[in-house]
């Protein structure tokens, strides 16, 4: 039985069944994939596209009956290595190589259950820490269970499409019973911009994909509400307030402070008429105080939680006139999350109620990367600090980051507030290479919700379905957490005599701890280290796969300035394990078929006229 | 728009000119110009094969002949860069759906006049788009003309007109006025001026006269067109001598010919060429050629030498003779240049397509004399060698694989990703994996050369569909290739 298992006859059908399963894999049906049910406008034509097997190509050679042929061959191998050749120094080279082929096995295994493949935007002299994980992607809405609305591998991509769906309908059931009935792809939202004061409510309009080099504008429009907020493809959160504001008040409430401690922020309530904002600093404990007309109102800070996985909410205790027991309150960045509140009436006992009127308040977390805008100031936080400035007037502009800005298209602080983000040209060859979602929109429908046609959500935007309910479509991110990379310089070579790079180096600083490092990437030379991603310990590659090309045209022709061009890099992450074990699997494999070859060579000549 | 508006501009003004080519062009030497270098697309290539390159996108062949009176390619260019608006009269500019050229001028009247008829389809305007393009061309062809080199490497090259030179400066206002005058001998006297002071300055940013003949006397010289004759000759003459001294020595100087024009592009363009699917073919029959004239070195084999020269030819003929991608010369992309791991990849890879073409061949032979009743004995020795090749595409395919994998792991992050191209190398890799264990099956010996050379034939398919099929037809990261 053994000795059948461990046949050469056996052996060669597993490799053809593996090299007829690969090739179908990956070779065009032509006709028969219309014949066999294939949709027309799929650009791909193989088998693994067809509807009723519709795996991926990374999932149709993750199959367990892919990994069932490779597992026979492995071990129809190592019996006829044991049963079938004789041990002796003749046969070395057989062995070396039956050797090779398990040690390669064992280092693809390896390799297969660690995958890894996300990618992290650094921006110059800005520390990044979140990595977005290229297989992953997040859908759901306020509410839900992240883990129970992560569709993952489900939804369609760039990779696999490369087209749009167009008037394609395709459903894909979602746990909470939406379904997802279209995907487009080199589209985009972005909220409409009324040119005009009254030139109608504002809303969402379907875009064409971004072009390289190209401004798109990005309109906040707020009509008849006190606060609009947006959030721009590079995480910038921007909120406009119609009310009154003092950035410089808010930077003396000890802003600047809490800054650069990662938990920092600071929370601003206006209490209908109070002289002024009530201002408290985000570490637990704070508390502060402030005399109304109508009494004294008291505030103590609790604690952060993040908020549907897009920002963060401070919990705060409030104590005033007017309400019968202490309110638990839990203010964001988001206008519509203001409204997430607790009333205890007693310590046992937490229920829900209605916010009471004359309160609205605003949480400022350092974590975010935010622009607040109103008619008395702007403030401007990131990671590396805060930064603050006066009003604004008409047509002046903020640079936010390497690739934001803000220009201020018309303000008008007694009625709408109407800002416009401009946007700098992100490439988007970067932009998909660091996520091949970007750019892409999914359609919604939730039978049980509305009987509409559904709601296109942009991959970067949230849309508002229905009042109230709002859907997210992101991609999973991955947190490291021992370490921040920074982006340093960036160096070219040019070829002589032409305009293409031949080679550049990437400094990069790691940041562990109190720790500094700097490390240099260059083309085909990845760097290697360690990193706690999701709470794992992970061998990884860094390599470069996307820059800001449209700033590469600068740093061309401007070499004193080391990000006047390059402003970001986009690293590819991916895990190492079982790579090395698996190379020298090959390498064994190529060792022991040379010592075959030249143990044949001499055995040819001393024995011409068999037949080999 | 605007341009077009220009073009309306100049034929306005030049509607009732007369036509003819200019007298004087005949009495003007441009030879001091041929070598001088000129910016075209990121690279400096040689002004002679730029004006020939205009002539052809302008007028279809060059150089341009009009009333027996052939044109020189760089006159022509320094007409419609000096002169443009006298050049629409004597121009003749090739257009889709007429047999032979017509007046630039007259073209543009129809363009800019012709009554759009509800019978206008696409095809008309995208006639009229080609037709526009080749006018835009020359009107604005001094635009394109960037022959003053910057002052550092990274920058763009200059046109005539921003020139910071004043000797040069003067030398091309001189030039241009008796250019309209048509005055030969001024003409002449401000071209050896110029191309005096741009041989000087392109000389101090690296740029050398030596590389830019080599790049003319390339496309003039037809090199591999020779080296294709050569092949076929020594194929022929392995089939009807009985000794393979000849052939042998035809092949190899249909070797050096070819090798010389690889080595020429590599001077030309600073790399190694293997980047692009016709480098890769010149480089597959370079190597067949080579294994074949090594072997027969010591094993004299006549079938092998045809075979050899047969298949150099046929993939030389293939990729000079077919819309190959890569013909023409490009500068090499950052991804592919700086790293060794990736050329070895790439030639091992490439001589592993050579043996997979020679074992082919070889089995072509064993399973014509088969079908013809050879014994068993009688095709022995092409049966070992088919074996043995079998062995070493092995080997070499598998080097090349691995040598990929260290450096897709370098450079792309991963190591194996079941690409298409990776799946069919593995897949064509896995016939010869089968191949190897044939001696250690229970096949019958009498079996063996027909069973070993039907794989041989399906190894040359996948290695064919891997090589074309892929690159040609299928999404892979490997589409460069």
């Amino acid at each position: 039985m053994l000795l059948q298992l461990g046949s050469v006859k056996l052996g060669l059908v597993l490799l053809a069944l593996i090299a007829i399963y690969a090739a179908l894999g990956s070779i065009p049906l032509g006709p028969l994939f219309d014949r066999l049910g294939g949709q027309d406008w799929h650009p791909s034509r193989t088998a693994r596209h067809l509807p009723w097997i519709d795996l991926r190509e990374r999932e149709y050679f993750a199959t367990p009956l892919f990994a069932a042929l490779l597992t026979g061959v492995v071990l129809n191998m190592a019996l006829a290595t044991i049963l079938r050749i004789r041990w002796e120094w003749r046969k070395s080279g057989v062995l070396i190589t039956h050797a090779g082929v398990i040690v390669l096995a064992i280092g693809s295994a390896v390799a297969s259950r660690s995958t890894l493949n996300a990618t992290m935007a650094a921006f110059a002299d800005e520390p990044a820490s979140t990595a977005i994980d290229r297989l992953g992607t997040v859908i759901g809405k306020p509410g839900m269970d992240p883990a129970r609305t992560r569709v993952g591998t489900r939804l369609p991509r760039y990779a696999d499409f490369g087209t749009p769906w167009a008037s394609e309908t395709r459903s894909i059931e979602l746990p909470s019973g939406a379904v997802v009935t279209g995907y487009a792809h080199s589209a985009r939202l972005s909220p409409r911009l009324s040119p005009t004061e009254d030139a109608g409510a504002p809303g969402w309009q379907f875009n064409e994909r971004l072009r390289s080099g190209e401004t798109r504008s990005l309109a906040l429009v707020a009509d008849g509400t006190d606060r609009a907020r947006a959030m721009l493809t590079d995480g910038t959160v921007v909120l406009a307030l119609r009310g009154r504001f003092d950035p410089i008040e808010l930077l003396e409430a000890g802003f600047e402070s809490s800054s650069g401690q990662g938990q920092g922020g600071s929370v601003r309530i206006d209490i209908q008429g109070a002289s002024k904002p009530l201002w408290l600093r985000a570490v637990p404990g704070q508390t502060a105080a402030l005399q109304t007309p109508d009494g004294e109102w008291r505030a103590e800070f609790l604690d952060t939680s993040d908020f549907l996985e897009n920002g963060r909410t401070a919990n705060l205790r409030l104590v005033g006139p007017g309400f019968l027991s202490t309110i638990i309150f839990a203010p964001s960045w988001d206008p519509t999350g203001s409204g997430m509140y607790s009333q205890a009436a007693s310590q046992d006992e937490l229920r829900l109620a209605p916010l009471p009127v004359g309160i609205e308040a605003t949480f400022m977390d350092v974590q975010a990367n935010a622009v607040l805008l109103s008619p008395n100031g702007w403030a401007h936080f990131h990671r590396a600090g805060v930064q603050s400035g006066p009003a604004l007037t008409d047509g002046e502009v903020l640079q936010l980051s390497p690739m934001t800005r803000v220009e201020i298209k018309a303000f008008l602080p007694q009625s709408t507030i109407r800002s416009v983000l401009e946007r700098l040209p992100l490439v988007e060859d970067a932009q998909l290479l660091a996520d091949p979602r970007l750019g892409s929109l999914v359609r919604i429908a939730d039978p049980a919700a509305s009987e509409g046609d559904g709601s296109w959500i942009a991959f970067e935007d949230q849309s508002v379905a229905t009042e109230g309910e709002s859907w997210v479509y992101r991609p999973a991110t991955l947190e490291v957490t021992d370490l921040k990379v920074v982006y340093r310089g960036f160096e070219a070579e040019l070829f002589r005599r032409g305009s293409i790079p031949k080679d550049f180096r990437i400094e990069l600083e790691f940041l562990r701890g109190s720790d500094s490092e700097i490390r240099t990437l260059s083309l085909n030379d990845p760097v290697r280290t360690r990193m706690r991603i999701n709470g794992r310990d992970r061998r990884v590659q860094l390599s470069l796969i996307g820059w800001d090309s449209h700033g590469w045209e600068g740093v061309r022709s401007d070499t004193d300035s080391r990000f006047e061009g390059t402003r970001f890099v986009i690293l590819s992450i991916n895990a190492r394990e079982g790579v090395d074990t698996a190379m020298a699997g090959g390498v064994l494999i190529l060792l022991g078929a040379g010592c075959s070859m030249l143990i044949r060579l001499r055995r040819g000549r001393s024995s011409k006229g068999a037949m080999p | 728009m605007k341009r077009f508006a220009f073009l309306i501009f100049i034929l306005c003004s030049t509607l009732n000119a007369g036509g003819g080519v200019p007298d004087f062009l005949d009495r003007v030497d441009t030879s001091p110009l041929r070598h001088i270098g000129i910016q075209q697309g990121g690279r400096v290539v040689p002004l002679a094969g730029f004006a020939s390159d205009f002539t052809t996108d302008l007028h279809g062949t060059s150089p341009m002949r009009i009333q027996q009176r052939e044109i020189d390619p760089i006159a022509l260019l320094l007409e419609c860069v000096l002169v443009p608006e006298r050049a629409l009269e004597w121009c003749e500019v090739a257009s889709r759906g007429r047999s032979s050229p017509r007046l630039a001028g007259d073209a543009l009247s129809d363009l800019a006049f012709g009554v759009a008829s509800d019978e206008a389809d696409a095809e008309r305007t995208g006639e009229d788009a080609v037709l526009e393009a080749r006018l835009m061309l020359l009107v604005f062809a001094a635009e394109e003309f960037r022959v003053v080199p910057p002052a550092s490497a990274k920058e763009e090259w200059l046109t005539f007109d921003k020139v910071s030179d004043s000797e040069l400066a003067a030398a091309f206002d001189r030039l241009r006025a008796a250019w309209m005058a048509g005055d030969a001998p001024i003409i002449n006297e401000s071209i050896a001026t110029i191309a005096c002071r741009l041989t000087e300055s392109q000389a101090a940013l690296g740029i050398k006269p030596l590389k830019l003949k080599a790049e003319l006397t390339l496309a003039r010289a037809h090199p591999l067109t020779v080296a294709i004759v050569l092949y076929a000759l020594a194929a022929m003459l392995s089939m009807v001598m009985s000794g393979t001294g000849w052939a042998r020595a035809i092949m190899l100087l249909g070797l050096l010919v070819h090798l010389s024009a690889m080595t020429v592009r590599a001077l030309v363009l600073d790399r190694v060429p293997i980047q692009n699917h016709y480098e890769s073919m010149l480089a597959v029959a370079a190597l067949v050629t080579m294994g074949v004239l090594v072997y027969t070195a010591r094993h004299p084999n006549a079938t092998l030498v045809s075979i050899g020269a047969l298949m150099s030819a046929a993939m030389l003929a293939a990729a000079e003779w077919l819309d190959v991608p890569g013909r023409v010369l490009e500068l090499e992309a950052g991804i592919l240049s700086s790293t060794a791991i990736l050329k070895y990849h790439v030639l091992t890879i490439l001589a592993g397509y050579a043996l997979i073409l020679l074992g082919a061949g070889v089995s072509g032979a064993v399973l014509y004399r088969r079908s013809r009743g050879a014994t068993l004995e009688q095709v022995s020795s092409l049966h070992r060698l088919q074996v043995g090749i079998g062995f070493w595409v092995f080997w070499v395919l598998g080097l090349g694989i691995l040598l990929g994998a260290v450096w897709a792991d370098r450079a792309w992050g991963r190591w194996w990703a079941f690409d298409p191209k990776e799946t069919w190398a593995l897949i064509t890799w896995l016939v010869y994996l089968t191949m190897v264990h044939i001696p250690a099956s229970k096949l019958a010996a009498h079996r063996r050369p027909v069973v070993v050379a039907l794989l041989h034939l399906l190894g040359l398919l996948a290695m064919l569909w891997t090589y074309f099929g892929v690159n040609l037809l299928l999404p892979s990261l490997h589409s460069y290739a």
